[in-house]
């Protein structure tokens, strides 16, 4: 039984065409559990309205590099974007706050990710790591 | 031996660029590179599928444009079909292109261009970002979230959802629009046109307290493209594509059927993306820009009246001729945020936006589609050839990043030019470089984002090779 999700959404975000890059939205459709999810392609500042009633965010994405998986709570820091705009979890933690006038709690779950190239299937070494995080978010939110 | 700074990727996913500038012994930039490694692979992802797919699948290129992907990517496919959509149609697409235009010429300037024209170019980096324009200017910075907000409404209110719309089909759009959300829209336009004045005056102060530099700084003489209506006034959703050579001379005005016979790419082995020019001027003297500097420069008026006052002013820069600096493709952004709201002002008001005549049928008639638009960053093309049955055989995109490839990659070395002292770099010089790239806007990372994805490491080498300095950028 998950605590207090109503308090909790999970923001998956990166492109399902793009192979791994879509872990970390394939992991929202593994989890059956009663919880807002949120699919996007770019963290831009267009969620803020959406997760203005929440107090957790766990944002779920593809990693270049790293473990298998990895969780790590968001502190504020901002990070110049100086070409794109997309938003760094650290970044977006600063606008919430400030827009939304309210604390937040932010983790990012990383997905080691492996193939990026263009397909919809992830790799296979991809969805071994899915099914990792899978478990280990079902965990989390338990026990948070 | 020459000395070699380098911006570089870790990787070669689609989205990185780097920067290569080379210093001579006196440290002194000798030449300068923009590289930006990028991948045709959605060209090759989209052979073999039905074309009626294609509007779903290419907004995918990009997450923060994808309606313009999306809309282009319809235009073509109505080709194939051989039909012209009914006006009510077409008049809703062109709305969630408004709202496109609007969230995205807006976020750009008060998020990406802001910190540097409001903060300063050389202020300390950790204050040169969204979070020092929050505390410097939390009313700002909120005017910037409600403008996004507000276009982003825009198209979810049209086309049912925000993030990759599955609204324009072959024939016209799968929804009619309700007098609700025309409401709701209308109702806030006024106080978004003050938001992007506010923007406004901020850009001319800029421009006042700063001429020299704004006149100065990727400066060049180029050609400009961008589409127009039959009257020579802006239009960012159809008409007709104009070319303009440096002097100001419109050289010609075409269909976008016959984008082919005027449009050349060349390969440089440096880059993995194209450069397109002007085919009639050939190579380089055909090299021309694109995008809110691009079409601004090429208009001979716009339509919607706060929107053309601007443009008296924006034309006035250099006398009527083509206005040169890329500082003042950020003017010119939000001139097209102004036109984007009273545009969409026109069209609900339009009582044919409520019509539920939005589609007409059809059947595959022609061999090949063409659809091009006016996306936030510049001219959009998309061509699609398919077989008797609809599906896809070949596909040739050029993106708005793409036409301006040859004149980033100048832009950077004017700018390295201009600020960078081998000897004694500073932080402020290359954000002065990166800042040239910022002018565009370019799409170079939307594809993919995983984390760990570096989009730029700048890095000093002396002159015997080694890497001496560097800095990241997350």
């Amino acid at each position: 039984m998950l605590k207090e999700t109503n308090k909790t959404v999970l923001v998956g975000f990166g492109n399902e065409y793009r192979k791994d890059d879509g872990l970390g939205i394939r992991l929202l459709d593994l989890i059956d559990e009663k919880i807002s999810k949120i699919k996007i392609q770019e963290l831009s500042i267009d969620i803020l309205d959406d997760i203005k009633d929440f107090e957790t965010v766990i944002f779920v994405d593809a990693a270049l590099e790293g473990e298998d998986i990895n969780l790590r709570k968001i502190e504020k820091e901002p990070k110049f974007s100086p070409l794109t705009h997309h938003l760094s979890p650290e970044e977006l933690l600063i606008w919430a706050e400030n827009i939304n006038k309210k604390n937040y709690e932010f983790y990012l779950l990383s997905i080691k990710g492996y193939d990026f190239d263009f397909g919809e299937e992830p790799s296979e070494e991809g969805k071994k790591n899915l099914l990792k995080a899978k478990d280990f978010l079902l965990k989390f939110l338990k026990e948070h | 031996m020459n000395k070699k700074i380098t911006i570089s990727p870790v990787t070669r996913i689609e989205g990185h660029a780097r920067v290569t500038i080379f210093l001579n012994d006196e440290g002194k930039v000798d030449e300068a590179y923009l590289h930006i490694d990028q991948f045709r692979g959605f060209e090759k992802f989209s052979e073999g599928r039905y074309f009626a797919e294609m509007p779903i699948i290419t907004p995918r290129i990009c997450g923060i444009c994808p309606v313009s992907h999306h809309l282009a990517s319809a235009k073509a496919t109505d080709d194939i079909l051989g039909v012209d959509i009914p006006r009510p149609a077409k008049l809703l697409r062109e709305l969630i292109h408004m709202g496109q235009i609007i969230q995205s010429h807006s976020m750009h300037f008060f998020e990406l261009a802001g910190p540097d024209l409001i903060l300063g170019w050389d202020a300390d980096p950790r204050i040169r970002n969204v979070a020092g324009l929050i505390q410097a200017n939390p009313e700002l910075a909120l005017k910037a979230v409600k403008l996004r907000r507000f276009g982003q409404r825009i198209i979810e209110l049209v086309a049912g959802r925000r993030i990759h719309p599955t609204f324009a089909i072959p024939g016209g759009v799968n929804q009619a629009f309700d007098p609700k959300s025309r409401d709701e829209i209308l109702k806030g336009i006024d106080e978004m046109i003050s938001y992007v004045e506010d923007g406004i005056s901020i850009a001319t102060k800029y421009i006042e307290d700063n001429k020299e530099v704004c006149d100065k700084f990727a400066s060049f003489p180029t050609g400009y493209m961008g589409l127009v209506k039959d009257d020579g006034s802006l239009e960012l959703y159809d008409g007709k594509i104009r070319f303009m050579d440096k002097d100001g001379n419109v050289v010609k005005d075409f269909k976008d059927k016959y984008y082919l016979k005027y449009i050349g790419e060349r390969v440089e082995d440096w880059s993995y993306l194209k450069f397109p020019y002007y085919k009639p001027l050939g190579w380089p003297e055909g090299v021309y820009r694109v995008g809110p500097l691009g079409r601004l420069n090429v208009v001979d008026k716009i339509s919607t009246p706060i929107a053309n006052e601007h443009l008296k002013n924006f034309k006035k820069i250099n006398d009527g001729k083509p206005v040169e600096g890329s500082l003042y493709f950020h003017y010119a952004r939000l001139i097209e945020a102004i036109y984007g709201l009273e545009r969409a002002r026109e069209i609900l008001e339009d009582p044919e936006c409520l019509s539920k005549d939005v589609l007409i049928s059809g059947k595959v008639s022609n061999e090949e589609g063409i659809g091009v638009i006016e996306a936030p960053r510049g001219t959009l093309i998309h061509h699609y050839w398919v077989d008797e049955k609809g599906t896809i055989e070949k596909v040739n995109l050029i993106v708005a990043t793409g036409h301006n490839n040859w004149a980033m990659s100048k832009s950077v070395e004017n700018v390295a030019k201009g600020f960078i002292d081998g000897k004694n770099l500073t932080e402020g010089m290359l954000n002065r470089v990166e800042g040239a790239i910022r002018c565009y806007d370019p799409c170079l990372s939307c594809s993919t984002h995983a984390i760990g994805k570096m989009p730029l490491l700048i890095e000093l080498y002396d002159s015997n090779g080694n890497l001496i300095n560097f800095v990241k950028r997350d």
